[in-house]
């Protein structure tokens, strides 16, 4: 495999694990404060580097919503155009510790895994 | 949103319309708050995106952001057929029903599949009570019947003399009661299909 071919791999890897975390880091960013869509998906973009198109993030939104790991409302902004914003709710929040935990344990296992070798 | 008091390129003015013509287009399924909402949602989204942008000329800028946004008729979709399955789960209505799946059917492959079994589960639902209802109009040719031979046939049979009618008109209700059962099973399980419906994980 060229230097090429592996590192156009490695982009596809990691893009499609961080694509796939993306509920994760949505939860995580929302048990900080609450945030409204472009701003999350700013913060998101920043921190991750993950490069997806920006609607995406609301049908994840919308379905977070639905199952009721989120919640949104309406506030008044000075310009006069309300702006929606998103915040954790209690389930959420047990969604967020269970799958802290089941990453804590998947990462773990796989630094474990790596070290053996 | 008065866009006018944000733009005043006309021809980012035009862009910005354009878009949304294209974002109310996909939204038209949904009920009229929620189509407000949606639109109010991803008006701010552009606007703070266009703000963002660095770059002279508006149209210019307002292109960038609507890339970066994506054509709403693909980040719509899963969204909007999300909302009507769950709306049809629970009213069992079945315009909501097909409309949702129908949006569902072009997602990724799974949702694809999901939405085209459930299509055809619902096909077989729409073929018992059709039959069910042709029953009356065509009793020797519509039921569940044993031929001489002692074989089994069941639908619509023709030509077949020597043949033996089981259930008669009982065929009609039970036919429309199988029909009702396989609509519910199904309605009320339309969250499988959403949770195969695309994610921007693919």
């Amino acid at each position: 495999m060229s230097k090429k071919d592996s590192t156009e791999k490695i982009g596809k890897w990691e893009s499609q694990v961080r694509k796939g975390m993306l509920d994760f880091i949505i939860l995580i960013c929302l048990e900080k404060r609450e945030y409204y869509g472009y701003e999350l998906i700013k913060a998101i973009k920043d921190t991750t580097e993950i490069n997806v198109s920006e609607g995406t993030i609301y049908p994840l939104l919308n379905r977070l919503k639905n199952d009721k790991f989120i919640t949104s409302k309406w506030v008044e902004m000075e310009t006069g155009i309300p702006r929606k914003y998103y915040q954790l709710t209690q389930g959420g929040k047990k969604l967020l510790t269970n799958m802290k935990n089941s990453w804590k344990q998947f990462s773990n296992a796989v630094q474990q895994l790596m070290e053996e070798q | 949103m008065n866009v006018d008091k944000i733009l005043s390129d006309t021809v980012a003015k035009k862009i910005w319309h354009q878009y949304f013509r294209r974002v109310k287009r996909c939204a038209k399924p949904l009920k009229s708050n929620q189509q407000e909402e949606l639109i109010l949602e991803i008006q701010d989204h552009l606007l703070e995106s266009f703000k963002q942008e660095t770059g002279e000329k508006e149209a210019e800028k307002l292109l960038n952001a609507i890339d970066k946004l994506g054509d709403p008729e693909e980040y719509l979709r899963p969204m909007i057929a999300d909302r009507l399955l769950s709306s049809a789960s629970s009213t069992l209505n079945p315009k909501t029903v097909f409309k949702g799946l129908y949006y569902d059917l072009f997602g990724n492959i799974k949702s694809f599949l999901l939405s085209l079994a459930f299509s055809l589960g619902y096909l077989a639902a729409f073929v018992f009570a059709v039959l069910s209802i042709l029953k009356i109009f065509f009793p020797d040719n519509i039921g569940f019947f044993i031929n001489e031979n002692g074989g089994v046939l069941v639908g619509i049979i023709g030509g077949e003399s020597l043949k033996t009618d089981i259930l008669g008109f009982w065929d009609i209700p039970l036919g429309l009661l199988v029909s009702s059962i396989i609509y519910l099973v199904l309605t009320r399980n339309l969250k499988v299909v959403k949770r195969g419906m695309t994610s921007p994980t693919g």
